[in-house]
């Protein structure tokens, strides 16, 4: 059990964090959040401070993320914005907002005959990049030793950011039709991503986030997410200066979490639409965190008494079992009532101290 | 003898028209399975060989393109084809029909009804809205795509202008469910939501959302898009 104290200390769990991860008499379960949609909306209705600009300047977004981490007082927060960093980084083009987070407008290649075009991005230069790993450092130099949070970077998955990169249809298209240049373009931005990766460490992240959608059995085959995106996972979370990484796949995994909890030094897993008791079997004895899994649907659009209700039942499910952390499913949308999230984290302080 | 050889004769014919029919029949099924089978190639050449024999193009289309994509719909449900699978397949149906289509003597009155589709404002996730609406051509609609990010006007200046029965949208994320309830209303401001039925979809849409926006039908796939349109058409709930 040490050595696995020792792992999570590196990345800055406090003893508490460690208590509850591990379901200690007298710990809490703790509680995790996924949030950049939710909390740059927010950041512009406190400040008017335009959304196109918050997400490309780092003294706003980690700013934006902070707010959150006062406002709720959550354990860990990833630094998570929208999913289109490495594909404008590699030329996509994308539509601003004023209010909400930048959306794919015309992808960076319009065919796969156009891969030997790309040109592998620098992290310190191209698209926002450079903003994303400038917050980090902005963590590190200005919050960190004040706050027991535990601030995580990120990067898309592989096929999230290729399937941007190239246009999410044509990607789906590719994989089936053209499996081999697909491999191609995989290769080339999983080499984008873990430079990208390593530089927020360097700069100060304390750990690493990899948001990978598009992998999920809502978008793809098992067998698709066993041949095109778990040896690119793989050699990311081999790459990475980092003991671990958190993986967060929404929509339906069931049918991939088998594969998923193979990829070497994964941590925490966040999971969406799953059953928790069979994920935690599948698990077993190996090391790794369960985040999950209330749906960020209900935390819009419940009423505070119906989340308290089924935060309860996840908590009930899960029990003493130990590694697991709440969480929501995914992002937390734009405009979730406060009283929602609330009710969320309340239920889980009055409910989920241990023993269960 | 000669008794004999008229006879033969006329099983002869017989046979061969048998084996005619027969081969049309396979014709038919060969272009559904290569829907099925999202093989692009193989739907053109058997597109293009049931115009050469001017075979019933309506036939094709219901029980070749329609039927396989109605397979294809199930095999989604059923979490035994996934999104690229399903997008090979909208490309075979589409390559087809863009053969057989020309050849279709058409007349407005042969599509069951008009719909105009679109991803709603602030969207741009349209894989589901083009799937829909491949479904719902090949169903033997006419389809009116205005593509994504489509603005509530929008949507009322297409009704107006192509006097359109239905109304289709989605949109994939939560923020813009908004744009649904939107577009119903400026359809009220400008007289039209009696003239038409709304029937809308994506993943965060549900039922109790459906009320609450004031549609009409709410649908999870493709597949229950086409039978809710055709069991409106059935009631005569739409002119």
């Amino acid at each position: 059990m040490s050595l696995i104290e020792d792992f999570l200390t590196q990345f800055g769990f406090s003893q508490e964090l460690i208590d509850g991860v591990f379901a200690k008499p007298g710990a809490t379960m703790p509680a995790i959040f996924l949030a950049g949609g939710y909390n740059v909306n927010e950041y512009y209705k406190m400040t008017g401070v335009p959304a196109y600009e918050i997400v490309r300047n780092a003294r706003h977004l980690i700013k934006s993320q902070m707010n959150l981490q006062y406002k709720f007082k959550v354990d860990l927060l990833t630094c998570l914005v929208d999913l289109n960093i490495m594909s404008e980084s590699f030329g996509a083009e994308l539509y601003y907002e004023h209010d909400v987070l930048p959306m794919p407008n015309k992808p960076a290649i319009e065919s796969l005959d156009d891969i030997d075009q790309l040109e592998i991005p620098d992290p310190h230069k191209d698209g926002r990049m450079p903003v994303i790993i400038e917050a980090a450092k902005l963590y590190k130099e200005k919050y960190k030793a004040k706050s027991s949070l535990i601030y995580g970077g990120y990067i898309e998955g592989p096929i999230t950011a290729s399937s941007n990169i190239l246009g999410v249809e044509n990607f789906m298209r590719g994989l089936v039709t053209n499996p081999d240049l697909i491999h191609k373009l995989l290769d080339k931005v999983t080499t984008a991503l873990i430079e990208f990766g390593n530089a927020q460490l360097e700069a100060g992240a304390d750990a690493i986030g990899i948001a990978e959608p598009t992998a999920s059995s809502t978008c793809i085959s098992p067998d698709f997410f066993k041949e095109f995106a778990f040896p690119y996972l793989k050699k990311i979370n081999r790459k990475l200066n980092t003991p671990g990484t958190l993986i967060h796949i929404c929509g339906h995994t069931q049918p991939i979490i088998k594969q998923w909890i193979k990829i070497p030094n994964t941590f925490i897993i966040s999971v969406d639409e799953v059953d928790l008791t069979k994920t935690l079997e599948t698990i077993g004895n190996k090391f790794i965190i369960v985040a999950g899994n209330i749906s960020p649907i209900t935390l819009l659009r419940e009423t505070p008494e119906t989340i308290e209700l089924i935060t309860k039942d996840i908590i009930n499910e899960v029990g003493n079992h130990g590694k697991f952390v709440l969480c929501p499913g995914c992002d937390l949308a734009p405009g979730t009532p406060e009283e929602n999230i609330m009710a969320f984290l309340n239920a889980g302080r009055k409910y989920g101290k241990f023993p269960i | 003898m000669h008794n004999f050889i008229i006879a033969w004769d006329i099983i002869n014919k017989k046979i061969k028209r048998f084996n005619l029919v027969g081969k049309k029949m396979g014709l038919i099924e060969n272009l559904k399975n290569a829907v099925i089978d999202g093989d692009v190639d193989n739907a053109a050449r058997i597109a293009n060989e049931i115009i050469d024999r001017k075979m019933d193009l309506k036939n094709a289309i219901l029980n070749g393109l329609s039927a396989g994509m109605r397979v294809v719909g199930k095999k989604y449900e059923e979490h035994e084809y996934f999104i690229p699978e399903v997008i090979v397949s909208a490309d075979a149906l589409n390559t087809a029909f863009n053969i057989i289509k020309p050849h279709f003597k058409d007349k407005d009155t042969d599509y069951k009804a008009k719909v105009v589709i679109g991803v709603v404002k602030g969207d741009i996730h349209e894989i589901g809205k083009n799937i829909v609406a491949q479904f719902l051509n090949a169903s033997g609609y006419k389809v009116i795509d205005l593509g994504r990010n489509v603005p509530p006007e929008k949507f009322v200046e297409a009704v107006e202008k192509y006097n359109a029965d239905i109304v289709a949208m989605s949109t994939l994320m939560t923020p813009t469910l908004e744009q649904m309830k939107i577009t119903i209303e400026q359809l009220k401001e400008n007289g039209l939501r009696n003239k038409i039925k709304v029937i809308i979809g994506g993943a965060p849409t549900d039922q109790e959302f459906m009320n609450e926006i004031g549609a009409d039908y709410c649908c999870k796939d493709a597949n229950e898009a086409v039978s809710t349109l055709d069991s409106i058409i059935i009631k005569n709930e739409v002119n």
